[in-house]
């Protein structure tokens, strides 16, 4: 049984827009009939261009939204329906620096989010040292996160991700605005998790890291999805699109699938 | 229950040290000190001037019940905001812990400083104004503040709740944070509204605990037991409004995408 | 020039106008203002309480949609990160700055029309006007001084990044300084030079000026020079500061945001 299971699921939003006492309003259709499966203990990947549908998606099986069509399982339980039970088993990373207490302690963040999941308390500062640890951010368990670097920040964000010891993390754009050997660092943490059972779903921009990680992937445009499989049948997928050219690698695959798919406009659907 | 103590206790020490920083004596004699102290002299010289009154006590004692507004409504009530502009509140909405155990726990230890601002600005008021502290029984009046502060913050976390399908909390919150220096007597006798509004006024937080506290600073303690009872059962109200609106907000947020930021 | 200050006016109104709290500033605070003055004058019996209900509750939303735009504008532009952009771009920031505060002044100064209207439709309470063209005088006057005295704490605020703290505690104190509610004499005699030196309390005087029936010329002429002379003494700060400014945040580094 597949640990995340996506069928035909659409989102939309509505877009407000104000102008002077004048208020009208736009349908956008965020994810369009998007269908995918993901294995346990896999990392798999969302890749698509801003604005595509990836952090919806997340956002969707996260429990964060409702779909507006369709539907979602993890861990065969509906992410509509059954998002109490869900919240149990998973966890979230977002790229950027938010999301954290910046004047508590990397420790004090770590014991806040643990006891939000409840973690039995003797063993919750344990828990903590050992992501610390595991992070490589033992030595500074007790400054402030206000004063962390990019990198140091984004190395919290994955204890705090690991806290509850998910079943299935949620990765959005991990490794945005790293240097090189954070990048690294992350990808270490990440493979570890994968090896201890974690299902990984992730997000990126850069093509090499899910080429590197992914075990499976989806390449999204505009909320749908334009191929789908290993790193291997994406860039099969993608040398249809293109006959004439070699596609040797993720990136050509990826441009000549986006190129060849992104010829609708599905944003503006009318005004009301 | 001793463990869910354990853990609200943690978080709400946790809380409270992440909304502080380094003290600062120029933030804290504007923002802690003056300001309060400022803005109750102006609403009872206003009153002084409009009322012309012998003595000015009922009013030292509304505009310092006011004086919780800042942390009971505006601090409670953008709880959701803060977390939600930190990118903090994904996490915590998540999580298995329940929102308005989160939100308490955010609340408890502001609710001991407002508690302590609030007698503070009644003493102060009391020495700018010249009121006699000397024959007032101050047991009944720490009760007053108590069961005030309890209605004030529920009602707040009630408040708070709306943030999860509105981004115009800042309105929100100052048009009842007015309101209440309007409805609750502080500035001016409730009998003086029309009907509809007295009995608005009959269900807001502090209107209750602002009239047993005139009584018991008058050296009357008539119905000030009945008062308090009244301000205690819109404490546990509020709570109550608070926890199903909770429910009803965040399945809104999921549906409508407002979890997030505008 | 005259373009550029035109259209930053523009802009200006329509974003504050898109902000609910300026929305808030602007329409329920005179309103909410206007119900808590007048119940308090209820039963005064003053002769002057017509007067300090609706100017005085105009004056107080005034007087905090200043504080919460244009001294606020340099906390959301620092905020937003974009005040490092405006000081080093080639278009005078001083500049905008006057454009955007005449902008919000402006349209702020609806706060006196509304509350005269919440007067009038739920109290139908009125003030008399014997005469309009001194009125609407005292107003202008009025208008010019809020815009004077706004600049040159915007740019004091430049030098700070706790404009968020100042901004809220300006509020009360220049409305209790200046008289907008009740008369100086209300307040200790320590208080009077610092009301003397701000505009509003001329500019509160000079309305009140314009309501009597028979008009008190010296009285007038006193507090016109009052309000000129503050005036200038604002442009020549806002010019001093500026120069000072310029210097000071490069070194002190307070067009970033720290929290």
């Amino acid at each position: 049984m597949p640990m995340i299971k996506v069928d035909h699921l659409e989102r939309d939003f509505v877009q407000q827009n104000i102008h002077w006492w004048k208020r009208t309003s736009t349908i956008v259709h965020a994810v369009r009939d998007l269908s995918f499966a993901v294995q346990p203990g896999e990392i798999f990947g969302l890749l698509g261009q801003n604005g595509a549908g990836k952090t919806t998606t997340i956002k969707t099986l996260t429990t964060l939204l409702l779909p507006t069509a369709g539907t979602a399982q993890v861990n065969g339980l509906d992410v509509a329906r059954d998002y109490k039970a869900i919240r149990q088993h998973i966890n979230f990373i977002f790229g950027g620096e938010l999301g954290l207490y910046r004047r508590l302690s990397a420790r004090d963040n770590l014991l806040y989010f643990g006891s939000l999941y409840r973690l039995p308390l003797p063993t919750l500062a344990k828990r903590a040292d050992e992501l610390l640890a595991l992070v490589g951010l033992d030595n500074e368990a007790e400054r402030l996160v206000e004063t962390f670097s990019k990198g140091m920040i984004q190395k919290l964000q994955i204890a705090r991700g690991l806290i509850n010891d998910p079943s299935v993390l949620f990765m959005d754009e991990p490794t945005i605005g790293l240097d090189a050997m954070s990048v690294q660092n992350l990808h270490k943490i990440i493979l570890q998790a994968k090896q201890k059972g974690t299902t990984i779903v992730l997000t990126t921009h850069y093509l090499h890291e899910a080429e590197v990680l992914c075990d499976h992937l989806v390449v999204i445009d505009q909320g749908q999805k334009v191929a789908g499989g290993t790193v291997a049948e994406v860039i099969d997928a993608g040398q249809k699109q293109v006959p004439d050219t070699a596609i040797t690698s993720l990136e050509d695959a990826y441009i000549a699938l986006i190129e060849g798919g992104g010829t609708h406009d599905p944003r503006h659907l009318g005004n009301h | 229950m001793m463990t869910t103590w354990r853990y609200f206790w943690l978080q709400a020490k946790l809380s409270f040290k992440s909304t502080q920083s380094i003290f600062k004596p120029e933030e804290f004699l504007l923002l802690d000190l003056g300001y309060p102290i400022i803005s109750m002299t102006f609403y009872v010289l206003l009153a002084a001037y409009s009322f012309n009154p012998a003595t000015l006590a009922s009013w030292v004692v509304g505009n310092a019940f006011l004086l919780c507004i800042h942390v009971c409504i505006f601090v409670m009530g953008q709880a959701i905001t803060a977390e939600r502009a930190q990118g903090r509140l994904r996490t915590v909405i998540t999580a298995p812990t329940s929102d308005l155990q989160f939100l308490l726990a955010k609340g408890f230890f502001p609710i001991i400083t407002v508690f302590i601002t609030v007698l503070a600005g009644f003493i102060i008021g009391s020495q700018i104004f010249h009121i006699d502290l000397t024959r007032i029984a101050w047991l009944p009046l720490l009760a007053c503040i108590f069961v005030g502060m309890a209605s004030a913050t529920a009602f707040g976390l009630f408040l708070a709740t709306f943030s999860l399908i509105t981004d115009s909390m800042h309105f929100i919150l100052n048009f009842v944070a007015t309101g209440l220096f309007i409805l609750t007597g502080a500035n001016f006798p409730v009998t003086q509204l029309p009907l509809f509004w007295r009995g608005v006024s009959q269900l807001l937080p502090l209107t209750h605990s602002i009239q047993a506290a005139g009584q018991v600073t008058a050296g009357r303690m008539a119905g000030v037991g009945w008062d308090l009872l009244i301000e205690g059962g819109l404490a546990v109200l509020y709570f109550c409004l608070a926890t199903v609106a909770i429910r009803m907000c965040e399945h809104y947020a999921r549906k409508h995408a407002t979890l997030e930021m505008f | 020039m005259i373009h550029v200050i035109w259209e930053t006016i523009k802009v200006q109104m329509k974003n504050s106008w898109a902000r609910p709290m300026f929305r808030f500033t602007l329409v329920a605070s005179p309103v909410l203002n206007t119900v808590l003055i007048y119940e308090m004058f209820l039963h005064s019996g003053r002769h002057d309480a017509t007067s300090y209900i609706i100017l005085g509750s105009g004056l107080m939303g005034l007087w905090s949609s200043i504080c919460f735009s244009s001294i606020g504008d340099i906390a959301r532009d620092r905020y937003m990160g974009v005040l490092p952009f405006l000081f080093t771009s080639p278009s005078n920031y001083n500049l905008l700055i006057v454009a955007k505060t005449i902008g919000n002044t402006v349209l702020a100064s609806l706060t006196l029309v509304i509350s005269a209207v919440t007067a009038a439709g739920l109290f139908r309470l009125t003030l008399q006007i014997p005469h309009p063209g001194l009125f609407i005088a005292a107003l202008l006057v009025t208008i010019a001084g809020f815009i004077a005295i706004s600049i040159p704490i915007s740019y004091l605020m430049l030098l700070s990044r706790k404009t968020g703290l100042y901004m809220n505690v300006l509020d009360i104190p220049v409305t209790l300084l200046c008289g907008f509610v009740f008369p100086l004499s209300m307040l200790p005699s320590w208080t009077r030079p610092i009301s003397a030196v701000l505009v509003p309390t001329w500019s509160t005087r000079l309305l009140q000026l314009s309501l009597r029936i028979t008009p008190d010329w010296p009285a007038w002429r006193t507090t016109l020079l009052w309000n000129g002379g503050l005036i200038v003494v604002y442009v020549g700060l806002t010019a001093l500061f500026w120069r000072v400014i310029e210097h000071r945040v490069r070194q002190q580094a307070t067009l970033e945001v720290n929290e």
